[in-house]
């Protein structure tokens, strides 16, 4: 394949990709660098899949994505009612909007030593961490879908008769689930960072605990080999959030590439 | 007295979240529409005729006035009204099918039992001839398909009366002759009351048995003319009669008597 047909087709990002780790390869095995915090790529991987086989990656990860899950479940449930009654009642905005302004600014992780005050250093903190840090985007953006939401659907929805709670569940929803999509996407990046920051702040396991254990402990291919994790991770909560998304709002995906035509 | 009347409507529009400045858009509209008739109503942008609509719909509460269909005063939109919107890309759900959209109204109408609603959504889309199109999205269908759509949803419903907002001014010329013909068709098969907003004057007369001319700023109706051309119409055999191109010369020197002054003054 030419250099250019190779740039033009999708391949050239994963060849960037290989490229790049055969590089780390070769920095350690020509001897270039020669750091116990630079361990070659191939030993990390030997590493990760060690781990794997003895279970104990898998038991932490099973950890961090239980509170994970749990954390993220809280917030979108919170923030999609939160922000639907926000952006539809003027009243419930007005009353809560300078709270949610005081309290969004604040960076997340400022607020684990009072979380740890209040809940200890067990689970139901690092949950608390991550619905309160997934709690903003989610609410902010669905409050700003229903606002977005055009007042000919309200108004249709009103012509055949439907009450308040009704225009709200069955035209504001489903019109405001683009923007909702949006923020429900930002905030499963936020998961997994608030996930790994509350389990090295105060942790008995997950992965952020291992890759910390690790460092401590001079372990540094089993750190890298936790680091490797959290990007799979990541990946793979992205991809599932991109399915799920497609098939939801497949009528969204027709609709908007049909304006733009 | 008539089946839907509007008294004395009048309504102000504040310009200014905060108040102050208020814009007249409506002064004293006075109608009497009987039951079964279909009237257009015509006007130059801006005369406030769908706000007028709209009133009537029970969409938005008018300043002065009152609205009362079959006697009763009018507060919210009333379950025998359908209005029918201008934008129909908007009106029509996007992310619900064909038939979802049309089973939408019906839906939340009465406590039909499925089969029911699934007969009678069937019927209404067969109607419109949109039967192939049942499970398409809205985005997969041409402007006039769509506005099927949407009388289809409304006419689910069985209503009494049918508000549409210039429902055909969006669409082109041709798809516009084939929606007039299948309203017309739908008004005489369900003895439909239709109140019909349009700036198209040809329109008006095509449809309707009686024409009411509104002037702008502040809307107010300046002529209340019937329109005595038999149906069934036909877009050819109708638009050349001569009672036809009379009536439309009269409804132009209504609406726009200065602009015509104008001109004749500059030939």
């Amino acid at each position: 394949m030419k250099l250019g047909a190779l740039l033009q087709s999708r391949m050239s990002g994963f060849a960037l990709l290989v490229a790049l780790l055969a590089l780390w390869e070769l920095s350690v095995r020509t001897g270039l660098v020669r750091l116990v915090s630079w361990p070659a790529f191939s030993s990390i991987v030997r590493a990760w899949f060690k781990l794997i086989a003895q279970g104990e990656m898998l038991r932490h990860l099973g950890h961090s994505l239980e509170r994970l899950a749990l954390g993220y479940a809280l917030a979108v449930a919170a923030g999609v009612l939160l922000g639907l009654l926000m952006g539809y009642f003027p009243a419930i905005y007005n009353f809560l909007e300078p709270v949610v302004e005081i309290l969004r600014p604040i960076p997340s992780p400022a607020y684990i030593p009072m979380a740890i005050l209040f809940f200890g250093i067990g689970d139901r903190m690092k949950v608390f961490m991550i619905v309160f840090a997934c709690f903003f985007p989610i609410l902010l953006n669905t409050c700003s879908g229903v606002k977005a939401v055009d007042p000919v659907q309200v108004n249709t929805g009103r012509t055949f008769g439907l009450g308040s709670w009704q225009i709200l569940r069955q035209i504001i929803l489903p019109a405001a689930s683009p923007y909702i999509f949006t923020g429900m996407r930002i905030s499963l990046a936020v998961s997994l960072m608030l996930t790994v920051i509350a389990e090295m702040v105060a942790g008995n396991n997950g992965i952020g605990l291992f890759i910390l254990l690790a460092q401590r402990s001079f372990r540094v291919s089993e750190m890298y080999a936790g680091v490797i994790t959290l990007a799979l991770l990541g990946y793979v909560l992205n991809v599932v959030f991109v399915q799920i998304e497609r098939r939801v709002m497949r009528w969204h995906v027709g609709a908007t590439t049909m304006e733009t035509r | 007295m008539a089946y839907l009347e509007t008294h004395g409507v009048g309504k102000r529009f504040t310009l200014h979240e905060r108040g102050g400045d208020q814009a007249l858009a409506l002064s004293e509209v006075s109608l009497a529409i009987e039951r079964g008739t279909l009237v257009a109503i015509v006007g130059p942008s801006g005369c406030g005729k769908s706000t007028l609509l709209q009133i009537m719909a029970g969409l938005i509460s008018a300043s002065t006035g009152e609205v009362c269909l079959n006697g009763r005063p009018i507060t919210a939109p009333p379950f025998e009204v359908v209005y029918v919107f201008q934008q129909y890309t908007k009106s029509i759900f996007p992310w619900k099918t064909v038939w979802q959209n049309v089973a939408f109204g019906l839906q939340n109408r009465k406590g039909l039992d499925k089969t029911t609603l699934a007969v009678q959504c069937a019927e209404y889309i067969r109607l419109v001839d949109l039967a192939a199109f049942e499970n398409h999205f809205p985005w997969q269908l041409s402007g006039g398909m769509q506005q099927r759509v949407a009388i289809a949803r409304a006419l689910a419903c069985q209503p009494d009366v049918l508000l549409m907002d210039e429902p055909f001014s969006s669409v082109d010329a041709m798809t516009r002759a084939g929606l007039q013909d299948l309203l017309l068709r739908l008004w005489q098969e369900f003895s439909l009351t239709v109140v019909f907003v349009t700036h198209d004057v040809d329109e008006a007369v095509y449809l309707s048995q009686r024409v009411i001319v509104m002037s702008a700023t502040p809307g107010r109706v300046v002529g209340d003319i019937p329109v005595p051309l038999a149906y069934p119409r036909d877009q050819l055999v109708t638009r050349e009669a001569f009672e036809y191109i009379d009536l439309r010369r009269q409804l132009y020197q209504r609406i726009f008597p200065s602009e015509r002054a104008a001109q004749r003054q500059v030939a």
